[in-house]
């Protein structure tokens, strides 16, 4: 197809494309690459101090305040970290685009039910709907999925719904309408691909906050437990360290950056290709 | 080389001239810096460690300790007396004494003070400290709201009864919880007492400013052999101790009146520029983990003994960057009735899966571990799983916000096992048994959180604390500390993991002995006790 031919045809799309492929590859086989346990609490990992070690030939990227091999517990972490990040961040833009395509559209009572709804969830703080579920249910991994879907498809839904119901009051839509084209041709031929740029920009922006995110639940006891990695609790829990042990801090940061920016470029290349004003220039 | 130099230089350099610069004067102000606002300044309320010092320099008590000890001396009383049962205490006011707002101390205030800590609209966390004196209980009770114990013959005279003889009460009394309060400014204010406390103490509280800061100024009444010195106190909140830390090492704070931050604990200590400045302090504190007796297998003594042997304790010490010592016992060294030849369970992983297997526990079983989700905790909760999947036990760990930890751990089926630690709220043996390890504690709520209950210590227990003749002190402390090291060897109620230092770092300006900035009662220091340069 021509958007694959397209993306073959930009360097740094195909970059991204390529640093987010390895990165799904490290999570999937992360047995099979990892040097040592992410969990083995190494006697020599440690200075006699208690200091981690920098990295040397032995820990390729340090150890942790525990004594770890920091490289095996960001390539398990990896795993954590991509479903939260891909995951949750998918299922937001599904429900949100879905929510506010829907409402924005359609308008009248559906869409101001929507629309509320929308406000309502979004009041509602976070953290305390996080902690509530965390103790009706206990943590786990799919619960930290499901609080950031359920926090971030509401500003997604939004903004798609404040950009259809301006693009439907467009003259293109009316001529649409006018030659007797159904609603979801209207939707899916007109209206969705308009709406690309918002929705991968919300969505790859989503990821790097999105991975934090996960890192903050987990504090809170809702999340991924420790002796479990995440990039996000590596991040955290090593961040007053900045100074001391830079490498805790670095590595992991380094990483969530390169997912983020993979599947940044990733979508501005896709939006280029599929956004109907701009086909056909450049 | 240089640790037996140092103190051989430095008494050269006190017998030179030049020691007139440190001769203590008075003058000038410092900063001390603190994460948060603090829970209160009112004397019957406040039980931070932060809020702990500021107050005793607000307010004064009957009795006090000399700065840099845990002696014991007359504060507000001139002298006392106890009555040979030991039910009697009888204290004389030094006369003149005058709050800040000018009225003088009168005993009717020391009675006063007391009777509102024990009344249940203060809400004070020390009311049950002061159920042994006659009347205490009615008043939380509800039935009295004055207590028929305390007697004021004259102004000047304070007569406390007391329902059976107690060898701490002068500790009690050195409390915060006791110290004197003005009852027109306590009733005026309510609630608010903590933003506007009139103390008679060293220092007037000017300012409290919530969520930013309180101004203590030197209170020119009080001359206790030239102290106080220092004119300006600022207790300065809202600022993260690493930022703290870097702030005292550029000179524009002088301490910090927080936990010193376990990421600064490496550079600080290795920096040239600091030395002298930077202390290791050992307090009265014992970091341990918690087995439920009410939940299986903790019940069997041979299952505690294994966890006791399993858990590699020097490991979890080096974790901390060494930021204590490792312990085998309950009491902490700082504390009479210690035991230096008593090492408790060694570390023996092969002997720990010998009694699993004795216990018919062979191939382990699967627990959780409670702790609070801050720095160290989770790091100390992850060795010890590795430690005690060694002798297969597997771990599950639960880190809890503090206030949930409480809450679970304080359940008699809640935590299986819990991290915690204590610090005494005044220095006897007593205080680490009858709120951590007495069966009065072991109830939803409490901190007995191995619900451990053995009626016999416990009488051993009461029998000590009635030993309220100074003459037999050592006689008690010795049964305290057999009581102490029975808990232990004979019951294996606890791991007694190691006794935590805490961490002194203050500005070059600020000067005093270096037992005050090691005190162990008050911290960061004794605020009347230290001057600036």
């Amino acid at each position: 197809m021509s958007v694959w031919r397209g993306l073959l045809r930009r360097p740094l799309a195909m970059a991204g494309l390529v640093i987010a492929v390895a990165l799904v590859a490290v999570a999937i086989a992360a047995p099979l690459i990892a040097p040592y346990s992410p969990y083995e609490q190494f006697f020599d990992g440690l200075t006699l101090e208690g200091a981690p070690l920098p990295p040397n030939e032995r820990f390729l990227f340090g150890t942790d305040l525990l004594g770890r091999d920091l490289l095996s517990r960001m390539i398990y972490g990896a795993r954590t970290s991509l479903i939260v990040g891909l995951l949750a961040n998918g299922i937001a833009v599904l429900v949100g685009t879905a929510v506010g395509i829907t409402a924005g559209f359609l308008r009248g009572v559906v869409g101001a039910v929507l629309m509320r709804f929308t406000d309502l969830v979004m009041a509602f703080p976070a953290l305390i709907l996080a902690i509530t579920i965390a103790t009706l249910r206990g943590p786990s991994l799919g619960l930290v999925v499901l609080v950031i879907a359920l926090v971030n498809w509401g500003p997604i839904a939004r903004v798609v719904y404040a950009e259809t119901t301006s693009l439907a009051e467009r003259e293109f839509i009316a001529a649409e309408r006018a030659i007797g084209a159904n609603t979801s041709r209207i939707l899916f031929r007109h209206i969705l691909p308009h709406l690309l740029p918002i929705i991968i920009v919300w969505g790859t922006l989503g990821i790097s906050t999105t991975v934090l995110f996960e890192a903050l639940l987990s504090y809170l006891g809702v999340g991924v437990q420790p002796p479990n990695p995440s990039w996000g609790n590596i991040v955290y829990d090593g961040q007053s360290y900045f100074q001391s042990a830079p490498w805790l801090v670095f590595f992991p940061g380094f990483a969530v950056a390169a997912l983020a920016l993979s599947i940044n470029l990733i979508g501005d290349a896709l939006r280029d290709l599929l956004d109907p004003t701009l086909r056909g220039r450049h | 080389m240089s640790r037996y130099l140092m103190p051989l230089l430095a008494g050269l350099i006190l017998a030179s001239p030049l020691a007139l610069a440190d001769e203590p004067k008075r003058g000038g102000e410092i900063t001390i810096i603190y994460r948060d606002d603090f829970d209160s300044m009112d004397p019957a309320i406040g039980y931070s460690f932060q809020s702990w010092t500021p107050i005793k320099a607000v307010f004064d008590g009957l009795v006090d300790y000399k700065p840099g000890t845990t002696e014991i001396e007359p504060d507000l009383a001139e002298s006392y007396e106890i009555s040979p049962d030991g039910k009697t205490y009888t204290f004389k006011l030094r006369q003149g004494v005058k709050f800040h707002n000018g009225r003088e101390l009168k005993a009717a205030d020391i009675k006063y003070s007391i009777e509102r800590t024990c009344n249940p609209k203060t809400q004070s966390p020390g009311a049950s400290y002061y159920t042994g004196i006659i009347g205490c209980q009615d008043i939380i009770d509800g039935k009295a709201t004055e207590a028929s114990g305390i007697t004021t013959p004259d102004d000047y005279t304070v007569v406390f009864q007391l329902t059976e003889p107690n060898a701490t009460m002068l500790h009690l009394f050195a409390l915060n919880f006791a110290f004197a309060v003005p009852k027109e400014v306590a009733e005026e204010y309510g609630e608010d007492f903590t933003h506007h406390g009139v103390g008679t103490g060293a220092y007037k509280m000017v300012e409290y400013t919530p969520g930013q800061r309180v101004v203590l100024e030197r209170n020119p009444h009080t001359d206790k052999d030239g102290r106080p010195y220092i004119d300006k106190i600022t207790l300065q909140f809202g600022v993260e101790p690493v930022t703290g830390v870097l702030r005292i090492e550029k000179g524009e704070a002088d301490t910090l009146g927080e936990i010193f931050p376990p990421a600064k604990y490496l550079e600080v200590s290795q920096n040239p520029a600091v030395k002298g400045r930077f202390l290791t302090v050992g307090q009265l504190n014992t970091n341990y983990m918690s087995m439920n007796f009410n939940i299986k297998p903790f019940d069997d003594l041979r299952v505690r003994r294994a966890v006791n042997m399993a858990v590699n304790k020097q490991r979890l010490v080096q974790v901390l960057n060494n930021r204590g010592t490792v312990t085998g016992q309950i009491l902490p060294p700082a504390m009479a009735g210690f035991n230096p030849k008593f090492q408790g369970y060694p570390y023996d992983p092969e002997k720990a899966k010998g009694l699993l297997k004795e216990a018919g526990l062979g191939d382990g079983f699967t627990t959780e571990l409670y702790f609070q989700n801050v720095d160290p905790w989770p790091r100390m909760a992850q060795v010890i799983q590795q430690d005690l999947a060694a002798i297969g036990i597997k771990v599950e760990l639960r880190g809890l916000e503090m206030a949930s930890l409480f809450g679970t751990a304080g359940k008699p089926d809640g935590a299986p096992m819990a991290l915690t630690e204590w610090y005494a709220d005044f220095p006897d043996p007593s205080n680490f048994y009858t709120a951590i390890l007495g069966c009065g504690a072991a109830v939803e709520g409490g901190f007995n959180w191995s619900f451990y209950c053995n009626e016999d210590i416990d009488a051993r227990a009461k029998a000590a604390d009635a030993l309220a003749d100074p003459a037999r002190a050592q006689e008690r402390i010795d049964d305290w500390s057999k009581i102490m090291i029975d808990i232990i060897e004979q019951d294996a109620a606890w791991v007694p993991l190691f006794n935590s230092n805490r961490f002194s770092l203050r500005s070059a300006k600020l000067k005093g002995d270096e037992t005050i900035f090691t005190d162990i009662i008050s911290q960061p220091f004794n605020f009347e006790a230290a001057w600036v340069e």
